[in-house]
């Protein structure tokens, strides 16, 4: 076995965790900081290390600790990738608390820090069981982080947050079991290969589908979403839209298509259809917000809607588009988490109407604020273009009736983000408060420019994040081709479009 | 300001001259496009044999703004005052955009805000929220509130649920 | 088979009868300056129990003509059964010393003596009446121990009750022991299994009299680990006595209970399995709801956990509904962590004095504990996630265990109720997180013993994740000790 670099990116903030518990309030920053940027300094030599087009499965460990499971971990480009985001965006919220989180600093940063343990070990672990501890095992601090560093209405979002998602995980903790027993084997890439009978998948992925249509969030059951991000902390809400809500395509990705292809096949329509619905309905909700992080979290609705459709597309642009939107989305929706809470950090308000022509005295924000608004539109060159085109090219090849009205979310997604644009940067200073608000700080920089930096990467060469889960894509589609749907588009060869050279013959000679 | 409108203008006037041969020449424009634009030369063929006029039709437009524009803005300024005055209807029509705006405020802003509102309060609060999670939790309390007062305190309600369960369990099994 | 053999796989039973008859004595001569000797002796005397249970009591099978059965099942419950106790006179110094109108006395140690060894008859019983005389000793022990504090009406009150239902249950049990003697002609716990594998239990012709000897001794045994619907003088007892007595009856009885409930399930009426199964899961699914439910609308901590204990035997039956040797074996995990769980719960409410080192009980008082006492917060913390059955906590791999016997079993309908009710109580375990985490602090306890700290350390640690590492041996354990039953 190799060196068990997975276990040391689980080990590292679970051992700084315990250790803040023990330690001041500024030690326990620099701890977390610490122990995050190491994180972040292992993802990197994962992924520089990753062999692209190599084995599908890598970094793998395996210790028999548990009895009935095991202590499995390895990845793919799936899970590397999100590794990636995760451990890049943990010392970005751990900076975004350096000054705005006051009160119980240790705690605060050990939840954050188990909260990395997490989600790391969610997207590693190899072992069904594994994985639902990792996964379940999330909400313990995330409740904590809504419920003592939330605002107002914390209680109410933290209970919301926490029960609304453990139903849907129980659920899918007896298909687990079922799976588990009926196969014989908790090993996730053994039942990757396991073919359940089509009558039976039926009733897994829809336990499945419970909880990461929870966790995704799905509509309707996104309705504990919105009250979450609006209650936490700005640093919990960027963990939240940032990685959280991945662990919902993340979970369809991994289990729901390669483990029951019949079933997902037969229940597209039902995908489809909640997120056709979920565009329009929560794009349309988003626009009359009238808190900055409602409405974001709304936009998030819709954005994940576009992920679903992709994943479901059964075709490789549908999927690696939808692993597109949801790393885009991560970056972008994190970064305007932040963003608001820079300003929340100034006036303590999220209300769109007290502010006003920020432009004029905080120019640097407005210009990273308009670069994350653009890109969460899906501008061309930034990293939310390419997955939603991507996921709504796959998309358009199954059903042209859904893309279309995916589409109409990107319409109405600029719609809501530019006027949330104009009221908040544009017009006249709105008071002498607002006046008195100064720019970014270099520390804010900080945490915005490597978003910034990262998003016009991913838009302008995402090879590189498309190259380590082509092969992925490949092995899955290979898995679920069998099943996969007839589409309505009848794409046929355009007559008009042919060769130069050909042209120069026929259609020039006859011409003339 | 002057310079870059004449960097400017320079280019608007030959840039055409300089780039046609890759842009649009048929006999070379389609090696330059290589298929990344839709090339047709036998369109780009027939452009040469539409009649003058049309050839000349952008020059001709070009002409004449000009001509109104020296007539309103250097020959006589109040020109534009009075045609305003004179054609109010029509001058504001064309003020407002063909009313474009007011058109899609309308159709279009209005009835989203509309129904973005309705979906937030009677979609997401009134149905999802109100008979999901909340009445979830309504209907526990109430269960709560039940239980709590079936638990009077006294010995013989107590012994009376045992044997009221007794009773249900024999029942079961008689019946079963 | 002489009886020298006989006597040496009931060992643990006399060392424990032996041990309390002469700690008696001391206490009578001694009176109440005699107390810590006794009680250190008294967990002496568990020890010498654990450790006579090492020789033939674990394995050496039928011991007086099947009437007893030292086999590893009965042992491992044992241990569970040992380790509660111990810990119950060990807790008890303290609270009693400083709550005012209470005087810890001799007697205490005693009386969990004599209800332990009572219990391990319970667990061994190879026949009705060893299965009821060992009930009956455990139980009057706890009807004294339940008003131990004579001068506090509620702890009276709290004896009275379980007194007066304890005996109407013990009738029904008793009314049950002699249906089934009468119809099957034994109260061998083989024969009385011959009798009904026999019997034609279902159609026209059934035999309603061993139906209903079924019904009845289910229903006697019920009571014991308080089942709905035979669970209603739990809240009221659990609330009213001292608290260390209320932690002894949330933990040793009722994995005796549970034990013995296996036992007579598989061994003596393993061929109706179909019929007491469906009570069994009535049972279980009752508790789960009732117990989740009830418990939200209380504001005393010894109430809420009082149905905090209901709700967990419902989900123990769960593994016993599956009627498998894994299911078993679930059982027995699930009691194991739960012992942990509620011990180390109790030790929390024990540390809950106000500024007199009285104790108080509203859950009100823990408001803001995380600030005034971060350590005993976590650790109630720890406890109620691992009640509530989240990952990583170990109380997940006791829900675990008994939801994948189930599904083994094929009882989907079951195990997706199981979950579906496990949210209705992650509910209020939640409300004592928020309301140590999220409220502003109400006021702070005095400081603790060092000794009940520790044992709460210790609970801690186990339901921890760290406790996942004793997996396979518990894993190993408890199927041993399951496929001695089958």
């Amino acid at each position: 076995m190799s060196f068990p670099i997975l276990s040391l990116m689980l080990a590292v903030p679970a051992v700084a965790a315990i250790a803040c518990l023990f330690l001041s309030a500024p030690a326990a920053r620099l701890t977390a900081l610490a122990a995050t940027l190491i994180d972040l300094a292992l993802g990197v030599v994962l992924w520089t290390s990753f062999d692209v087009g190599g084995a599908q499965w890598q970094f793998v460990e395996y210790a028999p600790l548990f009895g009935r499971f095991g202590w499995a971990l390895g990845i793919d480009g799936y899970a590397l990738l999100l590794i990636v985001l995760s451990v890049f965006l943990m010392p970005i919220c751990i900076g975004a608390s350096w000054q705005a989180i006051e009160k119980r600093v240790p705690e605060y940063m050990a939840a954050f820090l188990f909260t990395e343990v997490l989600m790391i070990g969610t997207f590693a672990a190899q072992d069904l069981f594994l994985f639902y501890i990792f996964f379940e095992a999330g909400l313990i601090p995330m409740f904590l982080i809504i419920g003592i560093w939330g605002g107002a209405n914390r209680i109410y979002a933290s209970y919301k947050f926490f029960l609304y998602t453990l139903l849907g995980s129980l659920l899918m903790f007896i298909a687990m079991l079922y799976m588990s027993i009926t196969a014989g084997t908790t090993s996730i890439p053994a039942l990757l290969n396991y073919d359940f009978p089509a009558s039976v998948q039926t009733w897994l992925w829809l336990a499945f589908f419970a909880s990461f249509a929870v966790k995704m969030p799905m509509w309707p059951v996104h309705t504990w979403l919105p009250d979450a991000h609006v209650q936490a902390p700005t640093a919990g809400s960027v963990i939240l839209a940032g990685v959280l809500l991945k662990l919902g395509g993340y979970g369809f990705l991994r289990f729901s298509l390669p483990m029951f292809p019949e079933a997902s096949a037969s229940l597209v329509w039902l995908v489809f259809g909640l997120s056709a619905v979920a565009v329009i309905y929560t794009s349309l909700v988003a626009l009359v917000q009238s808190d900055m992080k409602k409405l974001i979290a709304y936009s998030s609705v819709a954005h994940m809607a576009i992920v679903t459709i992709g994943l479901f597309a059964f075709n490789a642009q549908g999927i690696e588009g939808a692993m597109m939107v949801m790393l885009g989305h991560g970056l972008v929706s994190g970064a305007l988490f932040l963003c608001v809470g820079v300003i929340y950090d100034r006036l303590h308000t999220r209300e769109i109407s007290r502010y006003g022509g920020l432009a004029i005295n905080m120019p640097r924000y407005a210009i990273l604020f308009l670069l994350f608004t653009m890109a969460s539109i899906g501008l061309p060159g930034t990293s939310n273009f390419v997955g939603e085109l991507l996921s709504l090219m796959g998309t358009y090849q199954v059903s042209t009736t859904i893309a279309l009205l995916c589409t109409t979310g990107i319409i109405l997604g600029a719609a809501y983000m530019l006027y949330l644009y104009r009221r908040v940067v544009w017009g006249e200073i709105k008071s002498e408060e607002v006046r008195q608000m100064s720019d970014l700080t270099p520390r804010e920089l900080w945490l915005l420019v490597p978003i910034a930096a990262a998003v016009l990467w991913m838009g302008v060469y995402p090879e590189s994040f498309l190259a380590p889960m082509r092969k992925d894509t490949q092995i899955l589609l290979a898995r679920i081709d069998r099943a996969k749907p007839a589409g309505d588009s009848l794409p046929t060869k355009g007559t008009g479009i042919v060769p130069a050279a050909h042209a120069e013959t026929s259609a020039h000679g006859s011409a003339h | 300001m002057l310079i870059p409108l004449i960097v400017l203008s320079v280019g608007a006037v030959a840039a055409g001259f300089v780039f046609h041969r890759w842009f649009i020449d048929p006999e070379s424009a389609g090696e330059f496009w290589k298929g990344a634009l839709f090339f047709n030369e036998h369109l780009m063929h027939e452009m040469h044999q539409v009649p003058l006029l049309v050839q000349l039709a952008a020059t001709i437009v070009m002409l004449s703004g000009l001509l109104i524009a020296y007539l309103t803005y250097i020959r006589s300024p109040d020109a534009p005052a009075k045609f305003a005055d004179t054609f109010q209807p029509l001058y504001r029509f064309l003020l407002n955009k063909w009313y474009f705006d007011q058109l899609y405020h309308f159709l279009f802003v209005r009835p989203a805000f509309a129904i973005g509102r309705l979906l937030w309060h009677r979609g997401d609060e009134g149905t999802i929220d109100r008979f999901g999670p909340n009445g979830s939790a309504w209907l526990v309390q109430v269960g709560s509130r039940a239980a709590v007062r079936l638990q009077t305190g006294y010995v013989y309600t107590y012994a009376f649920v045992m044997l009221i369960g007794l009773t249900a369990a024999i029942t079961w099994a008689i019946a079963g | 088979m002489d009886y020298a053999a006989n006597l040496a796989m009931t060992l643990p039973e006399l060392v424990l009868a032996v041990g309390a008859i002469a700690l008696m004595l001391v206490a009578a001569w001694g009176g109440p300056a005699s107390t810590k000797a006794v009680s250190w002796a008294s967990v002496a005397v568990l020890g010498g129990a654990l450790i006579a249970l090492t020789g033939p009591a674990s394995a050496g099978g039928d011991a007086f003509y099947g009437l007893y059965r030292a086999d590893a099942f009965a042992a491992f419950a044992k241990v569970l059964i040992y380790v509660g106790a111990a810990v119950a006179i060990l807790m008890a110094p303290d609270f009693f010393r400083r709550t005012a109108g209470a005087d810890l006395r001799p007697e205490y140690p005693v009386l969990i003596l004599l209800s332990a060894c009572g219990m391990g008859m319970m667990v061994s019983a190879g026949d009705l009446l060893t299965l009821y005389v060992g009930l009956e000793l455990q139980s009057l022990a706890a009807y004294v121990l339940a008003s131990f504090m004579r001068q506090d009406t509620r702890s009276a009150e709290a004896g009275l009750k379980y007194f007066v239902l304890g005996a109407l249950a013990s009738g029904i049990l008793l009314y049950g022991i002699s249906l089934v003697y009468g119809f099957t002609g034994s109260t061998l716990f083989d024969e009385i299994a011959g009798a009904y594998a026999a019997a034609p239990l279902t159609g026209s012709g059934r035999s309603l009299g061993l139906l209903f000897g079924l019904v009845f001794v289910f229903a006697g045994l019920a009571f014991k680990i308080s089942a709905v619907p035979f669970h209603m003088w739990t809240p009221d007892v659990y609330e009213g006595a001292p608290t260390p007595v209320t932690a002894f009856f949330a933990s040793a009885p009722k994995v005796a209970a549970i034990a013995l409930a296996v036992r007579v399930a598989v061994e003596a009426m393993g061929p109706a399995e179909v019929q007491w199964r469906q009570i069994v899961i009535f049972a279980s699914l009752a508790s789960i709801l009732l117990g989740a439910v009830a418990a939200i609308g209380q504001q005393n901590v010894k109430r809420l956990l009082a149905y905090s204990s209901i709700n967990n035997v419902g989900f123990a039956l769960i593994g016993l509904a599956a009627g498998t040797p894994e299911g078993v074996a679930s059982v027995m995990t699930y009691m194991t962590i739960y012992l942990a769980m509620t011990l180390g719960s109790f030790l929390v409410v024990l540390q809950m004095r106000d500024a007199d080192g009285q104790p108080i009980e509203t859950i009100a008082s823990l408001a803001g504990l995380s600030r005034t006492r971060p350590g005993l917060a976590a650790a109630l913390a720890i406890f109620m996630f691992s009640l509530a059955g989240i990952p990583p906590l170990f109380g997940f791999y006791a829900k675990f265990a008994v939801f994948y016997a189930a599904v083994q079993a094929g009882l989907f309908p079951l195990a997706v109720i199981g979950v579906v009710f496990s949210v209705i109580g992650a509910y209020y375990y939640l409300r004592l997180v928020k309301t140590m985490y999220f409220d502003e602090p109400a006021g702070t306890f005095g400081a603790g013993d060092r000794l009940e700290g520790g044992l709460i350390v210790v609970a801690a640690v186990f339901v921890s994740p760290l406790g996942y590492l004793a997996i396979p041996a518990l894993s190993a354990w408890t199927l041993a000790a399951a496929n001695s039953l089958f």
